[in-house]
């Protein structure tokens, strides 16, 4: 009887979001002449594709309970060192290999803390991100770094019409669905996050795991970093906007992860991170200025949230 | 004078207390003995004003008093000391003290600290505690302090009637000297003091009277001075010390599978040694406090220890030293609260008998899940246990205690590890899930699993274990097989002795 009633009210919620979404792309096609013309939705597509590979990252880091606020910062501070040797020596394969190798001590640096010494990851990823910011600008001196080798420019390339960064991001988003949702590992990320002290018990190594989820995190912002700079062909202190941070968690618990751990899942957040870039898109086209952009983006993030609140709760 | 006349209380199903009657004098110190679940706590509570009585009344110094809330308790001048002192951790010993009325500061909205120092003090000194400073934290103070702050707490507030829980279960043997040195000089000044404990030889150091319960029930009251302890266990679990009814000593297994040897872990485990055979139910029985989960834990590495090692029995048949961490992998753990440790409650049941062996359910190379042999084997759990669930896709968190609790059992049994540790494997399960778990456990271990019992309940000791080890202020003191394993038999062993080694 009651769980009747529950779904029902589900249902009528369901309804009432996707209503809400239909009527929002209406808007927008109304509002902006140009929302639905192939070129726009092109350019979201390849907007999302830096929010999405941060959220993907943030969507493992949510589901074992963690948060990562480092990961823009890390996107940044192994990005510029890579890029710097690429535009001076022209050696592709060293430069991404200092961007991953940069980006994995970063995320071990947070995996150790978390996992081993069992600090917050809210504290240890804040410190992390400082740390993270100084390194980029310290060594970039505050400035940008331009001229990336062509080998590498393939990456920021199209097809056709189609940024080669689009597919890119879609396999590894493919790839992390597997993941989570069919193997072994997958589901060892949810049952930490659902509930560490069990997982410990029934035989997990969960300090192992916890690490492992920071490491690649830190990989995936170190892939977005590489999208990105392929895209615009510089790297710097100015390849992270602000709201980079907010814009990735937003997209996560949009798409359904929770801050408490234990759930999220990669349709979710893709659907998420598509919903943050057309807000952005939105905002762009319309040319509200920077502040009021703020304004909207943020009104609409709580309202969302608060509508898939109001349809999981029991 | 306190007095409760003839109370009774009913809970569903259960009189928890019957017609007990308490008499506590001035200047005396009244020793309230029972097991749990006797009618104690309810007892108490009445007094305290938590719960109300359905029949009797409370007298002090003759007038009817009734209590609607502890609020009425603390105005008749009850307070309680309890087993664990309640605080508030990083706030002075002296705003400790007189919390709840703080003094005022000159200053509007400002409390006055040092005046409260000042008192605290004075209270302190009266019970002989100065070496207390009233300006330090809580958290800094040992838990004999603590204690003391408590003691002083009851008195600023004007306490006439102290009731003490156990007080000393976490204490060491100098804090318990200390503590009744108090106790005496309170009852001097002519408090009431009500004394509840297991152990029977500080009831008969400290105490002047005594009022046993037994299932709800008054089994005896009187005058400590001149009862024997022997009486006092009778009235304590209503029969004779020495009678038999534990069937012979089955034949076991010579083959070790586990062996703790000298466990150190602080204060709470002191040089731990004891073997599990192949096949053998071992129980490790000990009151509350005694260190029973502790020592599970340790073994497990779950927990930090000093000194010791732990060797469990290879594939090829020797006994290996286990290294840190390690044995969990080996083993199966019902922890003593499944909902902090035992289960996945908002994951489906498929997801939570198949935790403890994951790599059953994946493909080699790959690791993909294969749920479809997930849900055929969990199905089969649940008909093998007798599981109540509409699915196997119902969330953990739906179930009932009982099949929450058959769910963390299906975990091992599908993990088919040799040996089993149990910590209170029937808390908060109904009397059917109960029996059918008993059956589980026997059956297991007919089949050649080794079970580690932790219980409270001495008829689940009794009922289930081969051979019982006596942990008492974390040592192993005892261990008794076959015949020696009776209900009152274990009551006697756990409750005389607090402190034999010391």
């Amino acid at each position: 009887m009651i769980r009747t009633i529950v779904s029902d009210r589900k249902k009528l919620l369901d309804l009432i979001t996707l209503l809400a979404a239909v009527i929002f792309v209406i808007i927008l096609s109304a509002a902006v002449p140009n929302f639905l013309s192939l070129n726009n939705v092109i350019n979201v597509l390849e907007q999302l594709t830096t929010i999405g590979m941060l959220c993907l990252g943030m969507t493992f880091i949510l589901i074992i309970g963690g948060i990562d606020l480092s990961m823009p910062a890390v996107l940044m501070a192994a990005t510029v060192p890579g890029a710097m040797i690429m535009s001076k020596t022209g050696n592709v394969l060293v430069g991404v290999v200092i961007i991953l190798g940069v980006g994995i001590i970063f995320g071990m640096i947070n995996g150790i803390a978390i996992a081993k010494a069992r600090m917050i990851p809210f504290i240890v990823t804040l410190s992390t991100q400082i740390i993270a910011n100084g390194f980029a600008v310290m060594i970039t001196n505050s400035k940008s770094v331009f001229g990336l080798p062509d080998v590498f420019l393939f990456l920021g390339i199209k097809i056709g019409i189609v940024p080669i960064s689009i597919p890119i991001f879609f396999i590894i988003a493919v790839i992390s669905h597997i993941i989570l949702a069919k193997t072994k590992y997958g589901r060892i990320f949810y049952m930490i996050g659902q509930n560490e002290n069990t997982a410990r018990i029934s035989g997990i190594r969960t300090d192992l795991y916890i690490f492992c989820t920071y490491i690649i995190a830190s990989i995936y912002a170190c892939i977005a970093g590489i999208l990105l700079a392929a895209r615009t062909n510089m790297a710097g202190a100015t390849m992270v906007g602000n709201t980079m941070l907010t814009d990735t968690i937003s997209a996560a618990v949009i798409g359904g992860a929770s801050l408490s751990g234990g759930k999220g899942n990669i349709f979710g957040s893709v659907l998420g991170a598509l919903f943050i870039t057309v807000i952005s898109n939105f905002i762009n086209l319309m040319g509200y200025s920077y502040y009021v952009g703020l304004i909207i983006k943020g009104v609409l993030i709580v309202i969302i949230i608060a509508l898939d609140r109001l349809r999981n709760r029991e | 004078m306190l007095e409760m006349n003839n109370i009774t209380k009913k809970f569903p199903g259960v009189r928890a207390l019957d017609n007990v009657t308490l008499k506590a004098e001035p200047g005396k110190v009244l020793a309230l003995i029972g097991v749990n679940g006797a009618g104690k706590s309810t007892l108490m509570n009445i007094l305290g004003g938590i719960l109300k009585q359905d029949e009797g009344e409370i007298l002090i110094n003759e007038k009817k008093v009734t209590m609607n809330s502890p609020k009425d308790a603390e105005k008749n001048g009850i307070a309680f000391i309890h087993q664990e002192p309640l605080f508030f951790s990083s706030m002075s010993v002296a705003q400790n003290v007189f919390i709840g009325n703080l003094f005022k500061s000159n200053f509007p909205f400002l409390t006055d600290n040092k005046k409260a120092e000042r008192e605290a003090k004075k209270y302190l000194r009266l019970l002989g505690a100065d070496d207390i400073d009233p300006h330090s934290a809580m958290e800094e103070i040992t838990i004999g302090a603590r204690q003391m702050t408590e003691i002083a707490r009851s008195l600023a507030m004007g306490a006439n009637i102290i009731i003490f829980d156990e007080p000393t279960s976490s204490l060491s043997l100098h804090e318990k000297n200390k503590l009744f040195d108090v106790i005496r000089k309170l009852k001097q000044e002519g408090k009431i003091i009500i004394y509840i404990s297991h152990f029977l030889d500080e009831i008969t150091e400290l105490c002047d009277d005594y009022l046993v319960l037994r299932d709800g029930k008054m089994s005896g009251a009187g005058v400590v001075e001149g009862l024997h302890k022997e009486d006092l266990v009778t009235m304590v679990i209503g029969q004779k010390p020495s009678a038999a009814e534990k069937k012979a000593a089955g034949n076991l297994s010579e083959e070790t599978i586990l062996k703790v040897s000298h466990i150190v872990s602080g204060n709470l485990l002191q040089d731990v040694n004891f073997e599990l055979r192949k096949g053998e139910i071992l129980g490790i029985w000990g009151l509350m406090g005694s260190g029973r989960t502790e020592l599970v834990r340790a073994v497990l590495g779950l927990d930090r220890i000093d000194a010791g090692e732990v060797f469990f029995m290879d594939k090829d048949k020797s006994l290996k030293k286990i290294k840190k961490n390690t044995l969990l992998k080996k083993v199966g753990y019902v922890t003593e609260s499944r909902h902090y440790d035992g289960l996945f409650l908002n994951m489906d049941i498929t997801n939570n008998c198949t935790a403890a062996k994951l790599d059953n359910y994946c493909t080699r190379r790959m690791k993909f899940i294969r749920a479809d042999k997930e849900v055929q084997d969990t199905k089969k759990l649940i008909q093998k246990l007798n599981i109540k669930v509409p699915d196997e896709k119902t969330p953990a968190s739906l179930l009932s205690g009982g099949n929450q609790q058959k769910v963390v059992f299906a975990k091992w049994l599908n993990k088919g590890a040799p040996v089993l540790i149990l910590d209170e494997p029937t808390r908060g399960v109904d009397v059917g899930s109960k029996m059918e778990i008993y059956k589980i456990i026997r059956k297991i271990a007919a089949e050649g699993t080794s079970v580690l019992l932790i219980s409270s309940e001495v008829d689940e000791m009794v009922d289930l274990s081969d051979r019982v080890i006596i942990l008492k202020r974390g040592r192993i003191t005892e261990s008794v097989e076959g015949r020696d394993i009776s209900n009152s038999n274990l009551m006697k062993l756990a409750l005389s002795g607090g402190d034999t080694h010391e």
